[in-house]
């Protein structure tokens, strides 16, 4: 298991070691800093769980290196703290995308509580994060991930008009949809995240968990349907020991349905990774499917 | 008859739709490659890939050029014999398609029933081109149309050609075209006007627009340019469903080889007429053939339809002025422009004019696609064209119009194909999909399909939709497990009308048709299921039984291998036994058993 | 000159209306009552609950339309309360009933139509998708912290994948439009459920202006 590791970022001395202490007695991993290149450098090489920023800082380098932490891994759970806090600073500061935003001056235990709320959910999400790396899928909480996702963005321009291009592009490359690859597409696209979570939703075209090596799409056309294409699906079903839409537990096949592949011609038809098999018979599934890895 | 020695030139054509490609057109045209340069008989052999030939049960199909001959479910290794044939040797039988077996004669397409009733506009260059060739679409009076509207014609004159020709929308509403055109060019439209092709073509069982798109992008680029003229647009977007890589591919090309040879873009032709095309891919949504969902996914959103007014043409992408036309509309176009409006009109039916692709797909021997003067009778589709009912059992009943469209029983085969009398019958003409349906088709169960599929495309927005197609997906569910009651019936009638008058979009308003056209037709099949617990087609898994014909059974042990659950037990040469209570009705065994020895009985459930 | 008003029929009656509004807003400005769920003042008609349905009768034909959504225009003829249109309202309180059996507002309409029986299986959701929480998050509030997801029957209202939104601001807005009641604000502001929400909203008093708001 990881430990949780909270990086601090304070100017002010009296804060920074009430913190670290707190934070220490409550069992989190702590890294204390004063300088933002080093911070940085720090959050890329060895990602943290969460980030305890000072927002008093000359020239408004709080605020921007909210921003800057963020492009370099968007789930990252910042706590902001402030010595003077306002109504507006705090309205700017979430908008920023700040997990939250306190006062230097209250009760230290408050600070802790806030900050252990925020790191029982991350501590989920490395688990499932470990548990895609066992899988060999890979994670998106880095710097090199995020290009690709960057250079997939730039094909048409970051326009938001081609959210269905991009989810479609990021779909094919990776087999699936991460959920940090999404809030980074919201962010670098300026668009709500529920306005892209719904869009992952509605289409069929989309998963969130990854499609195994294979995939294998069974007709289920009006001509198929007549000619057996149910019966063919059930017997994917029981020969792959899975449910229509789901992954082996080996991730060799991916089962699928889909309404219509424009062969009714061939019905009944299934596909395996695009490639058609027409006319086909229960008896005939077996040895195409042995044919892959 | 042997190939004619006029000419030194031969031409071998292979096949390659997507049927034919999965059929193996690849290796064939490879073989067939490699055959031809080792012949060296002084003979010029083209070996070319052709347009989808449409008749799909024969896939790869081969066409030899000239004569017309026509090979079927051609194999790599026949290659060596079809290159001897050309060669000026002997026709080679058996893999020959002939409407009259035993003559010792080349079979041409204009004998064969299949091909020779079909009257082909939008498919006019089936088997003649390949669809990556911008010069075969050339030479077949390619891009002819587009010069002439714009050197020879006003925008308005182009657009009185298509309001004469009383062209209809061919993706399943059928509104004129002509009509459509006019109140999109007459909706002001300063910032720019934009047309649209749907090949969204979601209807399982109809493959037209892939086909088209496929085979033959050109037809399709060409009618929306000339669109975009008579309208006053300027960029065009195609939006075809991510189901057709091949489709999507090809258009891109097409699109690009159109530009380089300034067909589109800036200043086509050394005009001032300008005009481009994108393409964007759907995403898995049949509810996006719906033409406000489909500019909602172009923009960027989910695909939930909006009210109309404002329609289309009015307000549409981006808020502008929109033409959105199907794809088999578009590849009408350039033939009427060309060959004037008053020509096409003289085609088909009094309100229902030109041709029409269909899919004649299921349980017919000829399956494929098939373009035919409106008015054809559904006998001569389905016996001429279609070659009759697969294994010559008894015609049931022939869908029509996908999951908005109905069910038109056996005994209105001599129905003349149209819109008026397919809405007449209570069905609708559709995008052109015709499901031939046997005996063996369960009604009941067909409506249970199609709900089911509709359940799962529904956007969710409206009421009526989203809850009526669940309400009747369950009642349906329950009658075709064995579970249905009295009073089923009239609320599936009364849930109808209400989903028809009420829902938002066309999704919706259509969704009850395959449920009121099989009531009104197969009244009796749901009685049965709902009183008598019966399946009289004997599809329905939960109201029969499977048994092993003992007078017929030889023993073969086929069936005991395919069974998966090893419900099936006998030695060679004995009649088997089937054990009911094993049994899971995967109709494996029925499947394989080349004596028809296996049975599906109705039973009654108690 | 175009006059600022037209004349419609509605209900057998002519009425002298304002130009440029829906036939939902037109009655309504006559006194005449017509059913809605989905629709606000404060948002933009979306025309999905389908329960405003009217006859309209314009250029020769008949249709049932969303009155929320379609513009009236002149010469129009309206029905708000013709024998088809009172069926199809009762059918589609029906629907929402077997949807929604315990939410109030529902059962209220089903009493006044006179639904007796449902004929469908009952379920238990408490949200009937109207959507205004999302529209109003959206367009009043300007942040859009919900969504609907997925389609169909499917359709849920969510943040994003179901988690706690860190974009909320607790202003309650949700709450209050919702006509189900489905979101509801604990008296003592401690946790706050939104039902098709996974997760809990929790409320926390801000250090800053003492004011309180949902932080996850």
């Amino acid at each position: 298991m990881t430990e949780l590791v909270v990086l601090v970022f304070e100017r002010d001395a009296a804060r920074t070691s009430e913190l670290d202490k707190a934070l220490k007695a409550a069992g989190y991993g702590v890294r204390v800093f004063s300088d933002a290149t080093a911070l940085l450098a720090e959050a890329t090489q060895r990602p943290p769980s969460l980030v305890v920023l000072d927002l008093d800082l000359p020239h408004s380098e709080g605020p921007s290196l909210l921003k800057t932490l963020h492009d370099v891994a968007p789930g990252l759970a910042v706590v902001t703290e402030t010595a003077k806090p306002t109504v507006e600073g705090a309205v700017e500061a979430m908008r920023r995308g700040a997990y939250n935003y306190i006062s230097k001056h209250g009760p230290v235990a408050h600070a802790i509580d806030i900050i252990g709320r925020a790191l029982e959910k991350e501590r989920m999400e490395i688990e499932a994060r470990e548990k895609a790396r066992e899988r060999k899928i890979r994670t998106f909480d880095n710097p090199g991930s995020l290009a690709e996702i960057d250079s997939i963005l730039s094909r048409h321009h970051y326009s938001d008009s081609m959210l269905i291009a991009y989810l479609q592009d990021i779909q094919k490359d990776l087999r699936y949809l991460p959920q940090d690859a999404l809030r980074f597409v919201a962010r670098r696209i300026n668009v709500s995240l529920p306005r892209l979570y719904g869009i992952a939703t509605f289409y069929k075209s989309f998963s969130f968990r990854p499609r195994g090596r294979h995939t294998v799409h069974v007709c289920l056309g009006t001509a198929c349907h007549v000619r057996g294409g149910a019966r063919l699906l059930e017997s994917f079903e029981r020969m792959l020991g899975i449910p229509t839409g789901e992954t082996t537990y080996d991730d060799r096949f991916s089962l699928e349905s889909v309404r219509c592949v424009g062969c009714c011609g061939l019905a009944p038809v299934f596909m395996v990774d695009g490639h058609f098999y027409g006319k086909m018979t229960q008896e005939k599934i077996p040895q195409i499917v042995n044919r892959y890895e | 008859m042997s190939v004619g020695n006029e000419t030194t030139h031969r031409k071998v054509t292979v096949c390659f739709g997507t049927a034919c490609v999965a059929g193996g057109a690849r290796e064939v045209l490879d073989a067939l490659r490699r055959e031809a340069s080792r012949s060296g008989a002084g003979l010029e052999i083209t070996v070319a890939r052709g347009k989808c030939g449409a008749s799909c049960d024969l896939a790869p199909v081969v066409t030899v050029e000239p004569g017309g001959a026509v090979y079927g479910r051609v194999k790599p290794s026949d290659a060596g014999e079809i290159v001897k044939h050309l060669v000026g040797g002997k026709v080679v039988r058996r893999l020959a398609v002939s409407s009259r077996p035993g003559l010792d004669s080349l079979p041409v397409l204009a004998d064969i029933g299949f091909f020779k009733n079909q009257v082909l506009i939008a498919m006019r260059n089936r088997g003649r081109i390949d669809a990556e060739s911008l010069d075969d679409y050339i030479a077949n009076d390619g891009y002819l149309a587009l010069a002439k509207a714009l050197t020879e014609m006003t925008p308005e004159q182009v657009l009185g050609e298509v309001k004469q020709s009383g062209l209809r929308g061919r993706g399943g509403a059928g509104f004129p075209t002509g009509v459509k055109w006019e109140i999109c060019r007459n909706s002001p439209g300063p910032d720019g006007k934009y047309v649209i092709c749907n090949a969204d073509e979601g209807d399982p069982g109809a493959f037209m627009d892939r086909s088209l798109l496929e085979s033959d992008p050109h037809a399709v680029l060409e009618g929306m340019a000339l669109g975009a003229r008579a309208i006053g647009a300027d960029c065009g977007y195609v939006y075809v469903r991510e189901e057709y890589p091949l489709a999507c591919e090809r258009v891109i090309k097409a699109i690009e080889v159109a530009r380089d040879c300034g067909l589109l873009g800036k200043n086509i032709m050394s005009t001032d007429f300008s005009f481009d095309i994108h393409v964007v891919r759907g995403a898995g949504a049949f509810v996006c053939g719906e033409e406000t969902a489909l500019m909602a996914s172009i923009e960027g959103k989910e695909g939930r339809p909006r009210p109309r007014p404002p329609f289309p043409a009015q307000k549409g992408l981006w808020g502008k002025p929109t033409n959105i036309n199907n794809v088999e509309t578009w590849a009408n176009v350039a033939p009427i422009v060309l060959r004037g409006g008053a020509w096409y009109a003289s085609l088909g039916t009094a309100k229902s004019k030109g041709t029409k692709v269909f899919s004649l797909v299921g349980k017919v021997k000829n399956t494929g696609l098939i373009e035919v003067e409106m008015g054809t009778t559904l006998r001569q589709i389905v016996y001429d064209i279609g070659g009759g009912v697969l294994k010559d059992k008894k015609l049931k009943a022939v869908q029509t119009g996908g999951p908005s469209g109905g069910c038109i029983p056996a005994d209105l085969i001599d129905l003349p194909v149209d819109y008026e009398e397919l809405s007449k019958a209570g069905s609708i003409m559709g995008s052109g999909g015709l499901i031939v349906m046997d005996e063996e088709t369960c009604m009941v169960d067909v409506a249970h399909y199609f709900v089911s599929f509709l359940e799962e495309e529904s956007c969710g927005k409206c009421t009526p939709c989203r809850e009526g197609i669940t309400r009747m997906r369950e009642i349906l569910g329950r009658i075709v497990k064995g579970e249905g009651k009295r009073g089923d019936i009239e609320l599936l009638q009364d849930l109808g009308k209400v989903i028809k008058d009420a829902s938002l979009c066309g999704l919706g308003a259509t969704s009850p048709n395959p449920v009121l056209t099989t009531l009104k037709y197969f009244r009796d099949e749901y009685e049965a299921h709902i009183f008598r617990k019966r399946c009289p087609a004997k599809v329905c898994k939960a109201l029969i039984v499977y048994r092993v014909v003992a007078e017929k059974c030889t023993g073969c042990q086929r069936c005991v291998k395919a069974c998966p659950v090893q419900a099936i037990v006998g030695p060679r040469s004995q009649p088997h036994n089937l054990d009911p209570a094993k049994c899971i009705k995967c109709g494996a065994c029925y499947e394989v058993c080349k004596f028809d020895a296996i049975a599906g009985d109705a039973i009654y459930v108690e | 000159m175009i006059s600022d008003t037209i004349v419609l029929v509605v209900d057998g009656k002519k009425r002298r209306v304002r130009r440029g509004q829906s036939v939902l807003e037109a009655a309504r400005d006559c006194g005449i009552e017509i059913p809605t769920l989905c629709y606000h003042e404060a948002l933009e008609p979306v025309g999905a609950c389908r329960l405003c349905v009217v006859d309209v009768t314009s250029a020769g034909r008949t249709r049932v339309m969303a009155s929320c959504v379609t513009p009236a225009e002149d010469g129009m003829i309206v029905g708000t309360n013709t024998p088809r249109i009172v069926e199809t309202r009762k059918m589609i309180v029906m629907l929402l009933l077997a949807r929604c059996p315990t939410i109030e507002i529902v059962k209220r309409l089903a009493r006044e139509m006179g639904v007796k029986a449902n004929p469908f299986p009952k379920g238990d959701e408490t949200c009937f998708l109207c959507g205004m929480c999302v529209r109003a998050c959206a367009e009043i509030v300007g942040v859009g912290a919900i969504g609907i997801a997925y389609r169909g029957p499917k359709s849920e209202v969510q943040p994003p994948f179901g988690q706690e939104s860190n974009v909320c601001i607790g202003c309650g807005t949700c709450t209050t439009i919702c006509p189900a009641r489905t979101f509801d604000l604990a008296k003592v502001f401690s946790r706050r459920s939104m039902h098709q929400v996974r997760g809990v909203q929790e409320i926390i008093r801000c250090t800053v202006c003492e004011d309180h708001y949902t932080g996850t």
